[in-house]
């Protein structure tokens, strides 16, 4: 994201072409490690974070907030440990959902 | 279809073939198999391994590579295990002459989910058990969106991300009994029953 923004090109290109690119490179990235978790459990939470972290690089452009690639290195750090904690907590949730709506097995 | 599946059947244990969060999960499920039991789609035979032993089971797949390769995994199961080349769509097997059928991962490849549910109803027992180890879309709407994205790619290769197979299985007449999480709302673990039998019960 922080190349394509690199660019110059308009704020919703920028967005658009940029999560395009990172949602390809991150797909790309976990079907290396889906051999072991699983390509649907590696894929999705990669998708997440390549979803949102160019989203908020460039809500922080909006806001006059230039990011050079330290800080977009450190904004992917943090922001791959939310989207963790995040599906963590839903992943909880969905647990509790479906024990309350199927409450036990039928013999 | 069967072409589509011949040629992902090279890449088809390294992508799904992993045990770490599903082989537990798959293994409780299968261990409720009973009686003459019809298993959906077994591919490549990643599934066997988590088969309990001495069952008697039909294995299906539509195509003939996937049984291929399964060969070796089926010669070493401890039980009655046949191989059969058949569509989902069309099965080739009387009606109600199933006490259990499973299906693992096949309602994301099947072109007409509904319909090859359906057709699974007939060939089950009034009184038998449907169990289900699938992905569906997410009931979250940002998860929801990046399934609909990925299957925009995935679909090429005959697989959507995003089906409703909940909802699915119960527009086909079957009574979703149970469902577990086994990777967020994403991946899940289901049981159900013929429909008609709980309105004959009633």
């Amino acid at each position: 994201m922080h190349l394509i923004h690199m660019l110059g090109l308009h704020l919703a290109l920028t967005l658009a072409v940029g999560m395009i690119v990172a949602m390809t490179i991150q797909m790309v990235l976990s079907l290396a490690t889906a051999p072991v978790l699983g390509s649907i459990e590696s894929m999705v939470p990669s998708m997440i974070a390549a979803m949102i972290i160019p989203m908020i690089v460039c809500l922080f452009d909006l806001v006059g907030i230039t990011m050079r690639g330290s800080g977009v290195g450190a904004l992917g750090i943090v922001g791959g440990a939310a989207s963790f904690i995040m599906l963590k907590l839903y992943a909880h949730k969905c647990r509790k959902c479906f024990c309350c709506e199927f409450p036990q097995k039928e013999e | 279809m069967s072409t589509v599946w011949d040629r992902r059947a090279k890449f088809y244990d390294l992508f799904e073939g992993s045990d770490l969060r599903r082989g537990p999960a798959k293994a409780t499920l299968f261990r409720e198999m009973m009686g003459r039991v019809l298993f959906l789609a077994v591919g490549t035979g990643v599934d066997i391994k988590h088969f309990p032993p001495a069952r008697q089971i039909v294995a299906i797949d539509i195509s003939e590579e996937m049984l291929r390769r399964a060969q070796p995994r089926r010669e070493s199961y401890r039980g009655v295990l046949n191989f059969v080349q058949a569509d989902a769509l069309s099965l080739c097997f009387r009606d109600a002459s199933f006490d259990t059928v499973i299906t693992s991962c096949t309602m994301c490849s099947v072109p007409e989910p509904v319909r090859a549910l359906r057709e699974l109803r007939r060939v089950l027992r009034p009184d038998g058990l449907l169990l289900m180890f699938e992905h569906v879309r997410s009931r979250n709407p940002l998860l929801g969106l990046v399934l609909d994205l990925m299957t925009v790619l995935t679909r090429r290769t005959g697989t959507e991300m995003n089906r409703d197979t909940v909802g699915n299985a119960v527009e086909a007449g079957f009574r979703i009994t149970q469902v577990e999480s086994v990777f967020l709302d994403i991946i899940l673990s289901m049981r159900a029953a013929n429909r008609s039998l709980t309105a004959a019960a009633m």
